[in-house]
């Protein structure tokens, strides 16, 4: 009985021991999504701090480009569609016989087709942007879930029993 | 590997739906038009005026000739009064490639511009010419 005691006593104290030293379900989870939101949170909630100043200064660069190239991409394109208008317009006023002149025609098609490249360019610096936040994300969610502790679930200890002599013995496994 | 678990499944699929919105939400900046089929008529050229001293009337007369390289496509021509300082008026128009103006004051130094119309509405750049001063009788 002393025996059986002891055992049990040494089952408590490995249980207690694991719920200390692992990661709650909800906390791994809690960490892919706080990585989901802004990357390098969830490295910075498991004490990943090297990992989350990366990740974290790369989101906030890439985020800040993004923002910044797409402000001056949709400027060019509104100025790329108000030339588009412009000349588009001219056609019009050929068909109903209202002159025109060949200077503000060739000079209107000449802002357009700057309009045009200089939408292109800002087009290439967004696409940039947007694709150095897509994998910062990227990076950032496949390193949370790979390097995140255990998910936690914890075991129900096998228990055997063993039939003795002078009585019997009940034994618990844990595995870790 | 561990497995990905439900949850972070879930907030994968939330971040690619995120940037999808994010590219589809962008402007584009597509569809150039082309080149519009326009029918152009050339500069006219040699534009001279010709002071013809001052009339018995009381005027100064002149005579504005002009030809052109291809007249092929030109509707008429547009005369205008140009002066540094304010756009271009536009005085007078004609298909021929002369006209006679008479002022009522000598207008040396003025200058006049002249396009061509093509037959497709399409206005020339100007050809610019000054009035000479009035020869003596």
């Amino acid at each position: 009985m002393i025996r059986g005691k002891t055992l049990r006593l040494s089952a408590a104290c490995a249980c207690a021991a694991m719920v200390l030293t692992v990661t709650s379900p909800a906390r791994a989870a809690n960490s892919v999504l706080l990585s989901a939101l802004l990357p390098g949170l969830g490295q910075a909630q498991e004490g990943h701090y090297t990992k989350a100043t990366i990740f974290g200064s790369a989101a906030i660069i890439s985020w800040v480009g993004v923002f910044a190239s797409q402000i001056n991409y949709a400027q060019s394109v509104d100025k790329y569609e108000d030339e588009k208008r412009t000349y588009l317009a001219y056609q019009d006023q050929l068909k109903n016989g209202t002159v025109v002149k060949q200077s503000d025609i060739d000079g209107t098609y000449q802002a357009m087709t700057d309009a045009f490249s200089k939408a292109d360019d800002e087009e290439k610096w967004r696409n940039v942007f947007v694709g150095a936040l897509v994998v910062t994300y990227g990076l950032n969610l496949v390193d949370i879930i790979l390097s995140r502790p255990d998910t936690g679930e914890v075991k129900e200890p096998a228990t055997s029993m063993e039939i003795q002599k002078d009585g019997f013995r009940v034994v618990r496994t844990f595995s870790f | 590997m561990r497995g990905i678990n439900g949850f972070a499944r879930v907030a994968l699929i939330m971040a690619a739906l995120g940037m999808v919105l994010i590219l589809g939400g962008c402007p584009k900046h597509e569809n150039f038009p082309t080149q519009l089929d326009v029918v152009e008529a050339p500069a006219p050229s040699d534009f001279v005026i010709t002071s013809q001293g001052f009339s018995g009337t009381g005027t100064y007369d002149y005579d504005l000739s002009w030809t052109v390289s291809d007249a092929t496509h030109v509707d008429r021509y547009r005369l205008y009064l140009v002066d540094a300082g304010f756009t271009p008026e536009l005085v007078q128009e004609t298909s021929a490639n002369f006209l006679p103006i008479s002022l009522p004051f000598n207008a040396e130094g003025l200058q006049f511009g002249l396009s061509t119309v093509s037959d497709g509405s399409v206005e020339s750049a100007m050809t610019i010419a000054t009035i000479p001063p009035v020869e003596a009788p």
